[in-house]
Order: C-alpha cells, then structure tokens, then sequence
C-alpha cells in the first residue's frame, strides 16, 4: 500500500532483551520485504540507576550488550533510549517523562 | 505520491508489551503541547490509550486535553464502519447468487474481519490523513505480525475460506443468473474491493462459480 510507503513515519519499539532483539530482526526483515523504512527506533526501560545493587548492575550491563549489538547492526536508523522508570508510565505527568526523553534532541 | 508529509502520521509498531502506547501517548501529547491538533488513535484489540490517558469516556474520538483527541478502534467499531461504508452495497450483490439474510452475511464478513481489519484501519487513517481535521496523527498499531499481512492477502483468504462453505452450499446459480453474477462479481473485483485485498477473495469466489 503506497500510503503506508510513502505517507508515514514509522517508530519501532523494542526492549533490550534477547527475544525482543531477536524480533526486531524478523521485523526489519518483513519492513524490507514490502519497502517501508523505519525511520525510529524506540529502546524502552533502558535501566539508567544502578545504585550499590548488583542485581541491577547485572541486568544493566546484559541490557549495554543489546544495546550495542543494535546500535551496530542498525546504524542507519535513529535509535533512543527510554529509561526504566520506578513508577508505572499512566497519565499526562508520567506520560511528560516519556516526551521529555523521545524528544530530547528536538526544539 | 501526492502528499509526502510523512511526519502527518507517526506509526508505532512493534511486538506486544514494550511500551507502544507509551510511546505513542508520549509523542501524541507532545505535538498537541505544540499547538498541533492531534489525534492518537488506537487499532490494538487490546487497546490501552484511555488506560494510559486514564480517560473513562467512551466517545469516540474522546478529548484528552486541549488539542488532543484519543479513539480506540476494536472489532466493533470496525464492524459498524465496514458496515456503514460497504454493508448494503456489498450484500445486494452478495445477495443475488446467495441465499442469505443480511444477519447471516454480517457474521459472515465479521468472520472475514479480523484479516481485513487492519487494510481497513489503514484506509481510514489514510482518509483522515487527506481530511486534514488533525494536524497530526499518531497511531498505536496491534503487535505487529498482524499489521504486516495486510500488505499480503493469503492470510486474509485463509480466513475467509474457513466459513466459506457453508455459504458457498447456498448458492443459487442456476443457469441464467450464472452470467450475470459473474460480471457482476468481475465488477467487483475491480473496483473498491481491490483496495481492500478482496479481489482474491471475489476471485475465488468466481472459480467457485465455474466448478
């Protein structure tokens, strides 16, 4: 459908895990296969705080090597990083968070 | 390609529970925080926009805030949309080679639905996308392997198929009515229902006819 070609912006959104980045290869794929561009991708609950936990460490340096094999394999796409954030993302003050990180590099 | 605005509309895909509509919520309210009539609608059958937006209304489209609007589109509201825009026409030609009421031929096509859903949503969005009402329109998609098939009919003809025999056992061609209904049908094929995929299924539907 030329529409979806030619008339939107796509943003694919994705988790820094091993499934999740293992999918995003079958997507791209599909993305190629009918010629539609991505021209965003969104890598949500990026951990950011680590504190003295090494639990968090842990998961956080497993989520880096994600990370870094996407920005690798997909350098040509925009890639942004979401942080994890302690409380549940529900209503507009939450919801400003989120636009605060997505749209950090705008305006 | 008449109008490449692609920034118009904004598409968030990607699999099931990974912030889609956290994201589309987010970028929603950021352009209409920039004065931007925008509209953030939903196609996921397990819609979760009035959730994050904590809006109860169940208008369609709901007012979130000052220059922000949510819809949620399920299975209904495609159903009754499909129905308004195609239902009668499509069942007077329906009708005249099989014997079913209108009831009987809805369920049938809502049996369809699932696989034209989604070709339909994005005819709507391109629709809206040429009224121009919003000046921005962000959509949260289902998971994505459901959005994609569009751009294929076979699984929508899949889906078609499966009910398809109970219908086909009521046809009513007898030898006159034979030629007609298939230029009819061959009409069909051409026109609207190409741009919804459906020409296979009409295809179909005319082999049928000649075995």
């Amino acid at each position: 459908m030329d529409f979806l070609r030619y008339g939107v912006k796509f943003v694919i959104v994705a988790i820094p895990e091993a499934l999740a980045v293992d999918q995003l290869d079958s997507i791209f794929d599909e993305f190629d296969r009918h010629g539609l561009k991505a021209e965003q991708l969104v890598i949500n609950n990026v951990i950011k705080e680590v504190a003295d936990s090494t639990f968090l460490q842990a998961k956080a340096e497993q989520q880096r090597g994600y990370i870094d094999l996407l920005r690798q394999k997909y350098q040509e796409i925009k890639m942004i990083e979401l942080p994890l954030f302690p409380h549940e993302i529900k209503g507009i003050d939450s919801l400003k968070d989120i636009e605060r990180s997505l749209f950090k590099f705008e305006n | 390609m008449p109008d490449t605005n692609k920034d118009y509309v904004t598409m968030f895909a990607g699999k099931g529970g990974v912030g889609k509509t956290t994201c589309a919520g987010a970028t929603a309210l950021h352009y209409a925080s920039l004065g931007e009539a925008t509209l953030v609608i939903s196609t996921d059958p397990t819609p979760s926009l009035s959730h994050i937006f904590n809006v109860k209304d169940k208008q369609k489209p709901t007012k979130v805030l000052e220059g922000l609007y949510l819809a949620e589109l399920g299975i209904e509201e495609v159903k009754e949309m499909w129905d308004r825009k195609f239902g009668k026409e499509v069942y007077e030609v329906f009708s005249s080679f099989v014997s079913v009421n209108y009831e009987e031929f809805v369920d049938f096509v809502a049996s369809i639905l699932p696989g034209i859903r989604d070709e339909f949503m994005i005819d709507y969005i391109r629709e809206l996308s040429l009224e121009r009402k919003y000046q921005r329109i962000v959509w949260d998609t289902a998971p994505l392997g459901q959005t994609l098939h569009l751009l294929k009919t076979p699984a929508m003809l899949r889906e078609h198929l499966k009910p398809a025999p109970r219908i086909y056992s009521k046809l009513k061609l007898g030898k006159e009515t034979k030629k007609p209904v298939l230029d009819i049908i061959k009409g069909w094929e051409n026109s609207i229902w190409c741009s919804y995929g459906l020409s296979k299924v009409w295809s179909k539907i005319r082999h049928c006819c000649h075995t």
